[in-house]
């Protein structure tokens, strides 16, 4: 077995000194921006992305790594003590989580969520390793037509099938790709949209994008309804430790959650808010008890728990075997390989196998710091949550025009990010989702690449993508995937915030 | 733009602002790709790409006013539970707006940054002369530092960072 000799080889890179370093500063740091309330995970590696500009490729991808894994914890402990989802995905750890904590039984919420995101955590990563290199099979095959209807794919399942609105989520995709035009083009030196202002030539960063759609919007947001009153924190009392009864309601709801989420994160099926909410439905349906839920039901806080973070994992397959970013968080990963002018896909597997393999490692690695690490600390990260308002987003806007500035020092970009931020506000307060615009900006330049290679290919025959069955098929389900909430009414039901 | 313009409005403004700003961006790009020659050899250019996108914002755009057209009478009710705080608002704006003129004049990173943290926390319902200063000091001195001297990153720096840093 060729995964197993490399994946060894990937665990002895991860479990190098100066590589566990950075793994258990990334799960920190992500645990410490991600447990301020309001701050989703994309949006905690969009502003840890300046602090692993330095470092070598490796290390910093590991540390990323960390990062996203301890940002989706740190939302889950801010859904639980405060009630505050940071992203759609916690919305279910919020609603019976919250009842725990209020009920004394915090402790027993905090474990079953780490415990949960560390076994989701480490099922989903086997299923990464084995089905990564699948998939990368598969797609040495693939000729651009077939990349360029799975973006297509992604375009569609992204901003249309599970948002409010379709007209909505596909304007925020079209804006991403509007912006994805801007700059000098590749292939032919031209500059498109740019009017001559020489700031414009080098594109939109994703970087600026995501941190004035995100932290920029949401603060400008939060002032605009700001009126003075504390958040109500709830106290861990009574033990952290699970009782027996705790761990037999626990374990299959974990394992169910993982079942439900690590597919659907791995298909472009639109984040993880789907796998939670099935997720909490289905361990609804199964309990003995069904009263309990809604009153603080441990079993509720587990399987979505488990299912956020084995979608999350998920996600990650097609980002690693293909290169697709299909999430807000995906994409700012993607964004972290791009700095290293690393592109992550079929050929990175081949480039570089002691990185993708050190970084599919250095998830187990994480996902036990994180349980070893957070624990633990629970109560440090509890003072967190008490900082005012006023200082958390002072602090949050400072420390973006910081990474804005790091990555390009000059007043366009800060400005620029200014009038991101305001798109990001009205975006909010209209009800638009922002995570479509910055897969568009993200993916629009390599969909564009790939359709003219294909049209190149084929002497600019039009008709390439439908002469290829992979192909054909891929846009038979972006066209179903675009129509079907029209004709079944009832997925909206599993709508939630976009995030 | 104010905050009562967002929220206290008739359903069809936000469609219709929407819409006109998509169709704005579609012709932009529309008439952007005009001017883009296309190059020789086979296959297409970087203008189709262009006409696409153009074409699909302008679609979006139309689809908008549509949208606009079918809510005209109808008003969108103001949620309860929101108190709308323009002056907050405009306070964080503000700071943004400062950092960025701080910035341009040369004034460099850690002037900026405070500014933005006082406005900010002074949006969030702290008086000016309180602990903000003092914190937003510190916070910008400590970023600074740390970035540029730990990290090797580059920060705008003026006659403060001069003075404290040579």
């Amino acid at each position: 077995m060729e995964i197993f000799t490399l994946l060894a080889d990937g665990i002895w890179t991860a479990l190098q000194p100066g590589n566990l370093l950075f793994a258990g500063i990334g799960v920190l740091l992500g645990t410490l921006v991600g447990i301020l309330p309001g701050i989703s995970p994309s949006l905690t590696v969009a502003l840890l992305l300046p602090v692993t500009f330095k470092l070598d490729p490796t290390g910093s991808i590991i540390m990323f790594a960390g990062i996203y894994f301890g940002s989706m914890y740190g939302s889950s402990t801010t859904a639980i003590l405060i009630n505050t989802p940071g992203e759609a995905a916690s919305i279910a750890t919020a609603i019976e989580g919250h009842k725990m904590a209020r009920n004394g039984r915090g402790g027993p919420a905090l474990a079953t969520a780490a415990i949960g995101s560390f076994v989701a955590g480490t099922i989903a990563t086997a299923g990464l390793a084995v089905l990564a290199p699948t998939i990368v099979e598969l797609a040495v095959q693939f000729g651009p037509w077939d990349y360029f209807a799975l973006m297509v794919v992604a375009f569609v399942t992204v901003s249309a099938t599970f948002g409010h609105s379709v007209l909505r989520g596909l304007t925020s995709l079209a804006l991403g790709l509007f912006l994805g035009l801007v700059g000098i083009d590749k292939l032919t030196g031209q500059a498109r949209l740019a009017f001559g202002v020489p700031a414009l030539m080098d594109g939109i960063s994703i970087t600026t994008l995501a941190v004035g759609l995100f932290a920029m919007g949401e603060a400008l947001y939060v002032a605009c309804r700001f009126k003075e009153h504390a958040e109500q924190i709830e106290p861990v009392r009574g033990s952290l430790w699970m009782t027996l009864k705790d761990w037999q309601a626990s374990w299959k709801a974990w394992l169910r959650g993982t079942l439900l989420g690590f597919p659907i994160g791995a298909l472009p099926a639109g984040g993880a808010e789907v796998p939670t909410l099935l997720s909490y439905s289905l361990e609804r349906k199964l309990s003995k008890d069904p009263a309990e839920f809604g009153n603080g039901a441990i079993a509720g806080v587990a399987g979505p728990e488990a299912a956020n973070n084995a979608s999350a994992t998920g996600t990650l397959v097609p980002l690693l075997a293909l290169g697709l970013p299909t999430s807000a968080t995906a994409a700012m990963m993607l964004a972290g390989f791009q700095q290293y002018g690393l592109v992550p896909g079929p050929l990175l597997f081949t480039t570089n196998p002691e990185m993708v393999w050190g970084l599919i490692a250095s998830f187990f690695v994480g996902n036990l710091m994180l349980l070893v690490l957070n624990l633990p600390l629970v109560g440090l990260w509890v003072k967190l949550l008490a900082i005012p308002q006023s200082w958390l987003y002072a602090g949050i806007l400072v420390f973006a025009s910081m990474g804005t500035l790091a990555a390009n020092p000059s007043v366009v970009e800060l400005t620029m990010l200014v009038v991101f931020g305001i798109a990001g506000f009205l975006m909010r307060c209209w009800d638009y989702p922002v995570a479509p615009m910055i897969v568009g900006l993200i993916l629009g330049p390599m969909a564009e690449g790939q359709f003219r290679r294909a049209l190149q290919v084929s002497l600019g025959d039009y008709l390439v993508f439908f002469k290829h069955p992979f192909s054909a098929t891929l846009i038979a389900i972006a066209v179903f995937a675009l129509v079907a909430p029209f004709v079944f009414k009832g997925l909206h039901r599993f709508k939630g915030d976009d995030e | 733009m104010t905050i009562a313009d967002v929220h206290k409005v008739p359903a069809w403004r936000a469609p219709l602002v929407v819409g006109l700003v998509l169709l704005t961006l579609a012709t932009l790009t529309l008439v952007d790709s005009f001017r883009v020659t296309t190059g020789t050899g086979p296959g297409v250019g970087p203008s189709v790409a262009m006409k696409l996108i153009g074409g699909l914002l302008g679609v979006l755009g139309a689809a908008h006013l549509v949208t606009a057209w079918g809510k005209r009478g109808n008003r969108k009710g103001i949620d309860a539970d929101d108190v709308l705080n323009p002056a907050s608002l405009a306070w964080v704006l503000g700071g943004l707006v400062g950092q960025i003129a701080v910035l341009a004049a040369g004034g460099g990173f850690i002037a900026g940054a405070t500014l933005l943290f006082v406005c900010t926390a002074c949006g969030f319902g702290r008086r000016l002369l309180s602990l903000g200063p003092v914190i937003g000091l510190a916070l910008s001195v400590a970023v600074y530092v740390f970035f540029t001297k730990a990290l090797s990153l580059t920060l705008p720096s003026g006659p403060l960072e001069r003075l404290l840093f040579g």
